[in-house]
């Protein structure tokens, strides 16, 4: 046992050097590190291999939370009848995390079905926040926009929660879709225009997203796209920077983001540009091991061209993404609705 | 928020708990695996709303409820969350190897509502995998199996595995990188 520990801890030092190496100077210095020992060669080719694999580790192992839907109908009681701000009876418990909590209940006094979005107290312990949410909640709310998630209602809750009421939509988000795989390329086009619309009407309300990405982006049965969570990602800021808070997606953020620089709308559009290349090409173009190294993609990294993992993209849909994911945002469509009509000429 | 608890807590008497290690995982326990309960309830009503929202932060968010309730008796937030990441790998795997034992038994057993499943079936195999492979390795080198536990059990990021492990963030990257590869070359065989 002894002897493979440290037979480990020689490959170990080996690899460490190798793996910081560019690929062009691997090889030259794997021979010199092998010195003609073949099997050890071969062992640390097949750990850099390992390397660039991607590996089950990268995902967080709180995904495999996930569970068939038939097995809970037979376990779980009835959802209690709680009723919140003396009108909203909960159907359902949404889920947890993040942000907040989302539920479905009935509007008594409209007699209609909405989702409550609680908001997690911790992002909201200061009146500051709060109150900056409240003046943003209010200009969504006028908002308008067929492809914008309305905001209904907003209030506190008896146990000083703050929540707010939106509609409740049937449907699916990307994220969903995407745990299928890649998108028909029609489908790809008619949801980044509607997503780029909804953008671009918050746009010129001067309401920047900040939080583009496929979990925050729902498709309804009828096959419209709703953008949920306007505003919020803004509250997030502190407590999402506070140490230990690893934001759950560093993938969808702009360069500007992740150096943690004042951002304008610009962002949006690069954060689309991020799920429109999810949607075609299955992979996300910005990866790491951990947060870190994809912040380092995602501001250094070189955009691998969508035409090498897929065939059948048209042109100009391929140079709009790649424009959309320039990494000065000066370098980027101006606009949201430049991006929406770049997207109408494909369509 | 967070600060100011560490602040509150550094100077508590939690030394005692951190170093009793078992006792300290025991004590978690309970409340990790409830967290892990209420996330998991939640998820499956969202297939339902639509919503979905990420889960990461659990244990954060453990950690703050348990702050928040002055039940801790921990050295610092570092030092909770590594135990934290051991309880969660412990539930975890208990909860796949109850599914395979359920399995092999054959056909559905009636499920009281303490016994939710954790953990997604197609998912309960690959983690045993893992948490062998990591048993494996753990036998080569102590700690890089004890910075995959933090990283990937208990979602730590490279700084709060540095100061729990008392190794330096280099460090940390370091081995996790290697051990990543290590494991991935096990779990592909």
């Amino acid at each position: 046992m002894a002897d493979r520990a440290s037979e480990w801890q020689r490959l170990s030092d080996a690899l460490a050097l190798l793996i910081d190496l560019p690929a062009s100077e691997q090889k030259a210095r794997l021979d010199a590190i092998a010195r003609g020992d073949a099997a050890l060669r071969a062992e640390l080719v097949s750990l850099l291999r390992a390397h660039d694999a991607r590996s089950a580790l990268d995902t967080p192992v709180l995904d495999v939370l996930l569970i068939s839907q038939e097995k809970v109908e037979a376990t779980l009681p009835a959802w209690s009848d709680e009723v919140i701000g003396a009108r909203y009876h909960v159907l359902a418990a949404g889920v947890g995390g993040g942000m907040g909590v989302v539920v479905k209940a009935l509007d008594d006094r409209l007699d209609r079905v909405v989702a409550l979005k609680f908001l997690s107290s911790h992002l909201l312990e200061n009146v500051v926040a709060r109150e900056r949410f409240r003046v943003e909640a209010r200009a969504i709310a006028s908002l308008d926009h067929p492809n914008v998630c309305a905001i209904y209602d907003m209030g506190d809750a008896s146990d000083d929660r703050f929540f707010i009421s939106m509609p409740y939509y049937h449907g699916e988000t990307i994220a969903a879709k995407l745990a299928r795989g890649p998108l028909a390329i029609d489908d790809v086009v008619s949801y980044a225009l509607q997503a780029a619309r909804g953008l671009a009407a918050a746009h010129a309300r001067r309401i920047i997203h900040r939080d583009i990405k496929p979990a925050n982006l729902i498709v309804t049965s009828d096959g419209v796209m709703k953008i949920l969570d306007f505003g919020i990602a803004k509250l997030g800021g502190k407590a999402m920077t506070a140490p230990g808070f690893t934001p759950g997606t560093t993938s969808y953020m702009s360069p500007e983001q992740t150096r943690a620089e004042v951002v304008d709308p610009r962002t949006d559009i690069w954060s689309l540009g991020v799920v429109m290349y999810e949607m075609l090409t299955g992979v996300r173009p910005f990866r790491g091991a951990d947060a870190r190294e994809v912040s380092v993609a995602i501001c250094e990294g070189e955009l691998e061209a969508i035409s090498a993992l897929r065939r059948d993209v048209p042109g100009a849909l391929e140079r709009l993404v790649a424009a959309m994911l320039a990494k000065r945002a000066g370098e980027r469509p101006a606009t949201a609705k430049g991006v929406a009509r770049e997207l109408e000429g494909i369509e | 928020m967070a600060d100011t608890l560490d602040q509150s807590k550094r100077d508590s008497p939690g030394r005692n708990s951190w170093h009793s290690g078992r006792e300290a995982i025991d004590k978690i326990l309970p409340f990790i695996y409830e967290e892990l309960r209420r996330i998991a309830h939640y998820r499956l009503r969202a297939e339902q709303t639509g919503h979905t929202l990420e889960t990461t932060g659990l244990v954060h968010e453990a950690y703050l409820r348990l702050a928040a309730s002055e039940r801790l008796e921990f050295e610092n937030r570092a030092h909770f969350l590594a135990i934290a990441a051991q309880a969660m790998r412990h539930i975890l795997i208990d909860s796949a190897l109850t599914r395979r034992t359920q399995k092999r038994g054959g056909g559905l057993q009636p499920l009281s509502l303490d016994a939710v499943p954790i953990i997604a079936e197609t998912r309960s195999e690959d983690l045993l995998a893992l948490d062998e492979a990591l048993g494996r390795l753990a036998e080569l080198n102590q700690r890089q199996a004890r910075v995959v536990e933090c990283r990937y059990f208990g979602g730590m990021n490279i700084e709060d595995t540095a100061v729990a492990l008392d190794m330096s963030a280099a460090t940390v990257k370091r081995d996790w990188t290697l051990a990543r590869a290590w494991l991935n070359r096990e779990l592909q065989n």
